[in-house]
């Protein structure tokens, strides 16, 4: 028989409220769940259950949904890429940065762990992994507890700079369809896992580096499968204009006119489109077709923020109304301090204060990233719902005054007095630490892939230069 | 005899170069210090010890210089606050909001010793306190551990509105003129305290609250003691209107001509100043450079403004400029290591560039600058002879990992997460990263229900008699 847990008397708990279709808090009440579902959310539950927590001092949140990660890889550049990009490439780090840094593939667990351990103790219980697809990979989000929207990699082209400056797309067609190919068959296994906690999605990488025959039939075949479907798009000033260069149409503009774009798309960053102050572009289009054709922009601050670029802005995205929801991208994989940034630059982006809200930010981080999924069973706290949730601690000292405790969360305490968090009924992180991997030891081998994946920067590089020339410290180190 | 303590090898210590006048960093070197001061810092120490502690997995890091805080009533506006400002005068909160929360006052206390835990755990070993006195003031402080200089606030008039959009200002001369008496009674018993950590600030609230005499006698008192002068300035755009209308001046120029700006002056946030996007059509661009010229500390507080959708325009180009900006952490959280990360993103964004500014330059803010704007040359820097204020990250903590440049990693990733001990003038007040000196606990359990006391007063202190939920509603509905 599958046990019952009952959470009772929980100080606040974060519900699903259908008549507003909103959040909203509920104070001293329960929330029950049995195996992967929950049971009840509301005052004065009368069954029984064979698990029951004391909810005094706590609260519930519906786990958080990063629609935009790249869980295996990204974390090899911390401590080098935090403040780089390409001077003379209009503040992108696609061409010239990003393929100097290569794991070798023993090192891909340990990446992933260490992104994963940091996404589940920020209360982040589902994410999209966007990724090229290797032997371990499925284990290792089996094993980490998380639910995962598995996003395997494929294009017609890989990105370089011969120079610093020239930005090079290296087009190979038929290694393009041949990663497609593989991906679907991979796509397919997964969506026949009997549990469900994982599953595929199409991935053509970037609108630049994909054919326009890729992109059509990579969103036939998600929609022949009903799987969702993703791209990055409109992430840098360069791409806009190669993309106008090659077809005289935007980005966004370019992907409807395949068909592209639907209720079932979401794409990474959406930064520039048209109406981005810094490409001066004369149209207004890119955001009424995202209005119209129901895809979801994945937002993710924090690396936005740290190249000085904005996202102007979610309110005035909403207020079009194209939906956004939000992704971690890179490190550090914290959702709730990803929520923050996205919070925070949105009223920076407006100069107001008033136009966004945390709990704004909040829903798009649980609701909107569900909806895109295609999951109302995701990013709430209902009966019937996932029992994605997340036990955090009211009492925890950087939640003090308590008062707004989504508030206290956001803006102070972050991750620290998250105590619990499950993944379809199952416990994946007590007391702060993830129980399901070894965070600490991944940290170290992490470290060990590093300095190996830095030995051989020189030969990736175009003008192969070392490590710390491309990268320097912050601070001088002195010998 | 004082104590030598020796952090053996660490794996990384940020030292202080003096030749090159920057920060850097020391692979498996030594930091040694007896007492209150560091005794050495470099490779290969060849002498004894009463203490070792093993450097292996460590980075050694200067305790951080904060400028700008209100340690006792900052906290009371938390969960109320953070997403506040009046819509019709520029965001400001100073005017409709500052005055409704009063804490009752029995809860000083919790509120000041629960913002210095959170600012030791981060990291920060030297603290300004711009405050209205109280009774156990200097204990707290002194008690807490941490380097503090406690600023008795005074002005002679107050801010209010009667309606969410005029600014009024309350004035009482006479009310500021002995508060400005007790405050130098103040200092001077700070400055004569026997816990050298504690120190004394002449503290005249805001420019556009005092009288240009208050002002001008604030800064002659502060000069004969020696001691710091701060106060608030271009930190709202009805600020700076308001002392245009009054002086035909921007307010740096007005406190220029008062003689108040100086090499110990500090200023708080100077934001708005006539070269900032939001003040239109101001005819000079002199403020920058006259604070440059005087040798004035600007303290920056990015978190809070930028909560408001404001951004100094910028850091970087006010240090360009030859200003020395420091970081403050004006109210909550109290966690100088975000603060630093804010300051070095929030001036990217201003810059519209990732080379806008680097963490190089705000860590400098965050210690040898700040040190600067106290008169300090033994603080916020790792050299033999300078304060024993260091603090101890742990680089095996796994959001340091990969530890490559491990100060990136700190503000970037890890922040407080990763600080394992802090010592104060050689005391160590952080250990495993909890607090040794304060019951965080303790004052941390006591906050809520102050502040829902300090709520029953808002109705009576809002023009519109809104109460507390109406005037700061939640950020979810509630649902009974």
């Amino acid at each position: 028989m599958v046990p019952t847990t009952w959470i009772k008397n929980a100080g606040c708990v974060v519900a699903w409220d259908e008549e507003t279709n909103g959040h909203i808090y509920l104070n001293d009440a329960d929330v029950v769940f049995t195996g992967d579902r929950i049971d009840f959310v509301g005052k004065g539950y009368d069954g029984a259950a064979e698990e029951v927590i004391d909810g005094h001092e706590r609260m519930v949140i519906p786990g958080l949904i990063s629609l935009h990660t790249h869980a295996t890889h990204i974390t090899r550049g911390k401590g080098m890429n935090e403040e780089i990009d390409s001077k003379l490439m209009f503040n992108t780090t696609l061409f010239e940065i990003n393929p100097l840094l290569a794991l070798e593939p023993q090192y891909f667990t340990a990446s992933f762990e260490c992104a994963v351990s940091e996404l589940l103790r920020s209360g982040c219980t589902t994410m999209v992994e966007m990724t090229n697809p290797y032997p371990e990979w499925i284990d290792n989000v089996e094993r980490s507890g998380i639910r995962a929207y598995l996003a395997p990699h494929f294009s017609s082209s890989r990105y370089y700079t011969p120079n610093g400056h020239s930005m090079c797309y290296e087009w190979d067609e038929a290694k393009g369809r041949r990663q497609f190919k593989e991906a679907l068959k991979l796509i397919d296994e997964i969506e026949k896992r009997p549990d469900g906690r994982i599953r595929g999605m199409v991935y053509p990488a970037q609108v630049d580096s994909c054919t326009e025959d890729l992109m059509r039939d990579a969103a036939a075949a998600a929609r022949e499968r009903g799987v969702p479907l993703t791209t990055h798009c409109a992430q840098s000033v360069v791409e806009f204009r190669e993309m106008m260069h090659r077809h005289g149409k935007t980005p966004v503009e370019w992907l409807h006119g395949l068909g592209f774009l639907g209720p079932d798309v979401s794409l990474g960053h959406v930064l520039f489109p048209d109406e981005a102050p810094k490409l001066h572009w004369p149209t207004r289009n890119d955001l009424p077709i995202l209005a119209e054709t129901g895809a979801t922009v994945a937002h993710c601050p924090v690396i936005q923020a740290r190249r000085g670029r904005l996202l102007h802005s979610i309110a005035s995205y909403k207020e079009k109304g194209v939906k956004v929801a939000i992704g971690t991208d890179t490190f550090p994989h914290n959702m709730i301090d990803e929520i923050r940034w996205a919070t925070v630059m949105c009223k920076v982006a407006t100069e107001d204060t008033h136009s966004i809200t945390a709990a704004d930010t909040f829903h798009a981080a649980t609701v909107v990233a569900a909806d895109a999924l295609g999951r109302p069973d995701l990013g709430r706290l209902a009966a019937g719902a996932k029992a994605d949730l997340v036990l955090i601690d009211l009492g925890h000292p950087l939640m003090q005054p308590a008062r707004d405790p989504l508030r206290s969360l956001i803006f102070s305490a972050l991750d620290a007095p998250i105590l619990r968090v499950y993944v379809d009924g199952r416990q994946v992180v007590e007391d702060g630490e993830v129980t399901t991997m070894d965070h600490r030891a991944a940290a170290a081998r992490l470290d060990e892939g590093q300095q190996r994946a830095i030995a051989t920067i020189p030969e990736r590089d175009w003008g192969g230069r070392s490590c710390d020339e491309i990268f320097p410290r912050c601070l001088p180190t002195k010998h | 005899m004082a104590e030598t303590c020796w952090i053996k090898n660490a794996s990384y210590v940020v030292a202080w170069d003096a030749d090159e006048q920057c920060h850097v960093y020391l692979r498996d070197a030594d930091l040694v210090f007896t007492g209150d001061r560091i005794e050495f810092v470099g490779k290969g120490y060849k002498g004894t010890a009463d203490t070792i502690v093993d450097g292996y997995d460590r980075m050694v890091m200067p305790g951080m210089v904060n400028t700008h805080t209100h340690l006792s009533t900052a906290t009371k506006t938390k969960g109320t606050w953070e997403e506040l400002g009046s819509p019709l005068m520029y965001m400001s909160t100073l005017f409709e909001y500052m005055s409704l929360i009063q804490l009752p006052e029995d809860a000083v206390d919790d509120y000041c010793k629960y913002a210095l835990a959170e600012l030791l755990k981060s990291g920060c070993t030297t603290v300004i306190d711009m405050h209205s006195d109280y009774p156990s003031w200097f204990d707290n402080l002194v008690t807490s551990g941490i380097r503090a200089y406690a600023a008795p606030g005074y002005a002679s008039a107050r801010y209010h509105t009667p309606d969410g959009h005029t600014l009024g200002y309350d004035w009482n001369e006479p009310a500021g003129v002995t508060g400005f008496k007790r405050a130098l009674e103040i200092v001077d018993a700070a400055e004569k305290h026997p816990s050298d950590r504690l120190r004394g600030v002449v503290y005249p609230a805001q420019v556009d609250t005092c009288t240009p005499e208050l002002l001008r006698d604030s800064a002659a008192a502060a000069r004969e003691r020696d001691v710091v002068l701060c106060t608030h300035v271009e930190q709202s755009c009805h600020e700076f209107r308001e002392i245009a209308l009054r002086h035909g001046k921007t307010s740096v120029e007005y406190l220029a001509d008062l003689g108040f700006l100086g090499p110990k002056t500090i200023l708080g946030h100077v934001i708005f100043t006539d070269q900032h996007s939001w003040i239109h059509q101001w005819p000079g661009r002199d403020d920058i450079r006259l604070l440059a010229e005087s040798g004035t500390t600007v303290a920056h507080c990015p978190c809070v403004i930028m909560r408001r959708g404001i951004l100094l325009e910028s850091l970087q180009s006010y240090r360009d400029a030859g200003v020395n900006v420091g970081i403050g952490t004006d109210i909550f959280p109290h966690n100088m290591i975000e603060e630093l990360r804010w300051a070095n993103v929030g001036c990217k964004i201003a810059e519209g560039s990732q080379w806008g500014t680097s963490l190089a330059a705000v860590f400098e803010a965050a210690t040898v600058n700040g040190a600067k704007a106290f008169g300090r040359e033994d603080l916020g820097r790792l050299e033999a002879g300078c304060k024993a204020d260091i603090v101890v990250v742990d680089l095996a903590h796994p959001s340091m990992e990969p530890t490559r440049d491990p100060l990136a990693c700190l503000v970037f990733s890890a922040a407080e997460r990763a600080v394992r001990d802090v010592y104060v003038d050689g005391v160590k007040v952080v250990g495993d990263g909890e607090v040794l000196t304060i019951d965080i606990e303790k004052a941390a359990s006591r906050l809520r229900a102050a502040q829902q006391r300090a709520f029953e007063g808002v109705p009576k202190r809002d023009w519109a008699n809104r109460t507390a939920d109406q005037a700061f509603p939640m950020s979810l509905p509630v649902k009974e």
